[in-house]
Parts: structure tokens; sequence; C-alpha cells
């Protein structure tokens, strides 16, 4: 009898101390906005960041284990790929579109350069499923995991059960990018009073709320709009933007408006990565924008900058950069999780 | 007593057909015509074909109960996806708390707006488990696959789904109530097979028209089982 209890007593706390699993607060930087993302049905959890790391790093989620989210979203060039136009994926298979930035994932609502994607939680199945990024059915994915003595200890910590499911997989992994948020750059620093622009940052910030603003909102420098921002159609790629999704000519040519926050390091630009430097970015909007139906309004009339001018916008620009962001150790490969024998 | 007894005679007639349950067990049997689907061939009498169904599955939501054209019951989390190699996801238990009267039920071919944009569920909802479009978010809420010597290449697929405006996918059905105990519910897949033209058959894989068009033609499949 005292044996049972003993035994009753040991699996009421062994459930009561994972079923408690201690909940995180979303942190929100100063004066920014609610976010967008419903934590209700996802509540923060530092395990399942834990999780949502080892699987974002972990070229587990490809079919030949060659390929990782982070293959091509690498931290230190703000998740995007560095110097590449258009991501390789498996078998250097080529795909359709430049790698973009992940940065202040709770304040969006619709992903990928054309929104296909409605929800930060679905996000990974695109480039899991595509055969020119990771080539894998989700379904094994999930198998491989089961077959994971690794993930089976991660998902049991971070869900007190060892039940592996899609859905926890894809909640994981939403709550490691819901943790990318950039907000301490020397632009954030001048917003909080704690330094000064200088002079051409100064004039470049002018510049920039007059001519660039409009699109590129602050504090995300986006609005999450669809846009055409004036670039001639990829002849090679074909790529129409958004109408792929809707169907509409209207939104021929309509890609989403990218954040500019660690732009210095996000390049080449665009949704091609056509353009490599910030000059040629800038050089564009000030005389190479093609008119067409469905160009954006903001663009009707030509920008003229000077020379000079070009180069405030720049070193503007070059102020979103955010080094806490780059390399904060919290994003980084978890070795202690993927490759213990070598701490 | 004489007039009693007429009456309830008479109302026992006139009367549609009115249930009184506390559980009710539905149960969707994929066919085509009368042949119960499997994985072997069916002999189609359209232009002495043969065709090979693979993959049959769609997703019923919204399970309701009505009496007189009133919605008089609904279930709460309504999601079900049926399998026709599953053979356990064809029936579902309605636990109807407390015995109500209904005379139709209704349900929707598909899964609703809002929960194609809730991110990643579970259960039956789980998107990983080839129900869900990856590279353009959303269910497939029915998914039709095999082989007919109509069509040119041998295979069709039709994977019909679609959440938003103008090309939403989902259908509500509503069929008569019959047994007191529960219904089946046929599917027949020559309903729709029928109605498509195979000889000009194009796979269907993403949201658009032509999925909004087939879907109605797929909501045409259901039909409750005559005893």
């Amino acid at each position: 009898m005292k044996k049972g209890i003993t035994i009753v007593i040991f699996f009421a706390l062994l459930f009561v101390a994972f079923k408690n699993i201690p909940r995180m607060e979303f942190y929100v930087p100063p004066n920014w906005p609610k976010p967008l993302y419903d934590f209700s049905k996802n509540p923060l959890s530092a395990s399942k960041i834990e999780l949502g790391r080892s699987l974002f790093h972990d070229p587990i989620l490809s079919r030949d284990a060659t390929i990782s989210c982070s293959s091509c979203h690498l931290q230190y060039t703000a998740f995007s790929h560095v110097d590449h136009a258009i991501s390789h994926g498996i078998e250097d298979r080529i795909g359709l579109r430049n790698s973009p930035v992940l940065v202040n994932m709770a304040w969006q609502t619709s992903f990928m350069w054309d929104g296909a994607v409605n929800h930060l939680d679905v996000q990974a199945l695109a480039p899991i499923s595509h055969p020119d990024e990771m080539d894998e059915k989700p379904e094994r994915v999930i198998q491989k995991l089961k077959a994971s003595a690794i993930y089976q200890k991660l998902f049991f910590k971070a869900y007190g059960d060892s039940l592996i499911t899609g859905e926890r997989m894809l909640k994981s992994l939403s709550q490691f990018m819901l943790t990318f948020i950039s907000a301490n750059s020397r632009y954030d620093s001048v917003m909080r009073n704690e330094a000064r622009f200088n002079e051409k940052e100064q004039n470049g910030y002018t510049l920039f709320k007059k001519h660039c603003a409009s699109c590129h909102q602050e504090p995300f420098f986006t609005n999450g709009q669809f846009k055409n921002n004036g670039l001639a159609v990829n002849m090679g790629l074909m790529d129409y933007g958004r109408m792929r999704v809707t169907g509409n000519f209207r939104d021929s040519l309509l890609f989403k408006v990218p954040s500019l926050r660690n732009v210095e390091f996000s390049y080449p630009y665009m949704h091609d990565g056509r353009l490599k430097t910030l000059y040629e970015v800038v050089d564009h909007y000030s005389g190479a924008v093609i008119k067409s139906k469905t160009l954006s309004v903001e663009l009707y009339s030509k920008i003229n900058l000077s020379t000079k001018e070009k180069v405030d916008l720049v070193a503007f620009l070059l102020a979103l950069s955010d080094r806490h962001f780059l390399f904060n150790p919290n994003f980084s490969y978890p070795k202690h999780i993927l490759m213990p024998t070598t701490q | 007593m004489r007039p009693v007894f007429t009456f309830i005679v008479l109302y026992m007639i006139t009367a549609p057909c009115v249930l009184r349950a506390q559980k009710y067990e539905l149960t969707f049997l994929p066919v085509f015509g009368d042949v119960k689907l499997d994985s072997a061939e069916i002999p189609c009498p359209l232009e002495n074909d043969t065709l090979k169904i693979s993959t049959c599955k769609c997703y019923i939501s919204g399970i309701a109960l009505l009496y007189k054209g009133e919605t008089v019951w609904i279930e709460k989390n309504s999601f079900h996806l049926i399998d026709f190699r599953k053979t356990s996801t064809s029936k579902i238990i309605l636990d109807l708390e407390e015995r109500i009267a209904f005379d139709q039920l209704c349900f929707n071919l598909g899964i609703d707006s809002v929960t194609n944009v809730s991110g990643a569920l579970g259960g039956d909802l789980d998107p990983t488990i080839g129900m869900y479009w990856a590279w353009q978010s959303g269910y497939i809420n029915f998914k039709l696959e095999g082989r007919s010597h109509r069509v040119p290449g041998g295979n069709f697929v039709f994977h019909l789904g679609g959440y938003a405006y103008p090309n939403k996918s989902l259908k509500r059905v509503t069929l008569p109530a019959k047994s007191i105990t529960g219904t089946q519910i046929l599917m027949d897949v020559e309903q729709f097979l029928k109605k498509v033209d195979l000889k000009l058959h194009r796979p269907v894989m993403s949201p658009g028209v032509e999925a909004k068009r087939l879907s109605l033609l797929a909501a045409e499949m259901f039909r409750i089982k005559q005893e």
C-alpha cells in the first residue's frame, strides 16, 4: 500500500513538474507596438525556444541532412544568405528568390516575398518541402525526430511528454524565431536619447523620412505590405511576385517590403538579389525606377538625390545595424545540444 | 380512443423523420458507385475504363444537426480527416449530451478560413500529415489521386482547397437524417469523376478557379445510404 502511494506521489510530482513548464514573457522594446503573434496559443518557454533553436540549425530537416534553416538564414548576415543573389538548397539546386532576413517576426502577419505563407507557425513547411530547398516530406521529418534520442529528450523537456508532432515542431521553431528581435542599433540608441546621429546620419534620416519611410516604416522599417518598386521583371526567373499567390493582375510584380534593419549585412538586395550594394539600391530609387501599371504610387515621382545626399542616406542605413542582434549567442548554433562531444 | 389512435397513425405517416438521440454515429463510406473503395482496380462503365484510386481523403468539419431548417446542435472543435485507407477515420460519434430532435444534418467539405490562418494546429489538423499546402498556406480540403486509362499519362491528381476570396472552396453539404442511431453517408467518387473530363485532365494542386469549380462537384458526392 505504502509503495503504491509513493509511486502515485512520484508520478503526480513528475506531472506537475513538467506540466508547469515555466513560461516566459515576450520582450517588447520600449515604444514598440504590441506584437501581432498570438502568444496565448503558443506560450513562450525557455525549453521550447531551445528546441526550436536546435531544429533551426539542424540539417535533419532536409532530405539528405545537408541543409538547415541556418544554411540560408545565417545569424551574422541578419538571417539572410550572405553574398547569394538566390540561395542554393539541397544538391546545389537554385531556387527562385533571395533569402529574406528574419527579424522582428512577432510583428509580421505574412511571410515570404509574395506573402504566400499566412502564419509564422507554418512558414517552415515551405522550405522543408520545396524541392529546391530541403526537399523533404514533413511527415518524414517527424519520423526522423521521433527516432532521434536528442529530440526525444528535447521534446520531453519542452512539452512534458514524449509526443513528437508536427504542431509541436512548428511551434517550437516559431518560438525560436520570435526571439529574433533587433532593437539595439545606433538608430535605436538615438531614439532612446542615449546617443546622437552625426551630421551625415541626421541628414540621411531626414532624407529617409521624406523619401523612404512611407513603405519602410519605423520602428520595423517595413509596413508589411506588398509593392512594385519599379524593378524590371527578371526574364530568367519570370517571377511576378504576389500575383503567383492571388492570381490577380493587380498584384503583378508586387513583393513584400523588406525590413531595412541590419541592411548593411543582408546584401545582395531585392527579391532576386540583383543589386549588390546599398549605393546601387539608392541609385535605383533615384533614377532607374521602371513605370508600370502596378508601380507603387510612392514612386510615381522621381526621387532626386545628389551624390552627397546618397552618401548621407546610406550613412543612415548603416545606423540600422544591430550588433547585439547579429552576435547574440542565444541565436547561434547550439553546439551543446547537437555536438555535445565537441564541448 | 379512436381519434387519438388515428392522430398518432396520421402523425407517424405525415411527419418528417424526426429523431431523438443522445449519441449519433456518422459513418462516411468512400465508394465508387456500388463498389466499396479500396486499393483494387475498379471496372468503370465509362468508356470501358478501369480505375485505381490510390488516395481519397477529405476534411469534414462544422458538423451540425437541424430541425425544420433551424440549427439545434453544433459539434465543438468539429474537424475530421476521413481517409479511405484508414477505416478508423470513417466513424464520427456525435455526443449530443441530451436527447434532441433533428431531421437533417449538415457539414463542411473542407476547413474554414479562420482555421486556415490559425497557424500550426494538432490532431487531424496537424499540417505535417499531408493535407496542407506548404508553399502556399492552407489546408487541402479534398484529395483524390489515382490512375485511369483515360488520363493522358495515366495518373490523375485532384488537390482541392483554397480559403481566400475569390477562390474559397469550402462547401456546405446538407443531408436528411434517417436512422435513429446513426447515418451512413456514401462518398461516391464516381459522381465526381463522371463530371470531370479525365481525357483533358491536368493536375489540380493549388487554390484557384478550377479548384473552386471542382469543389462544388466534390460536394455533390455525398448521399445517404439507403437501408
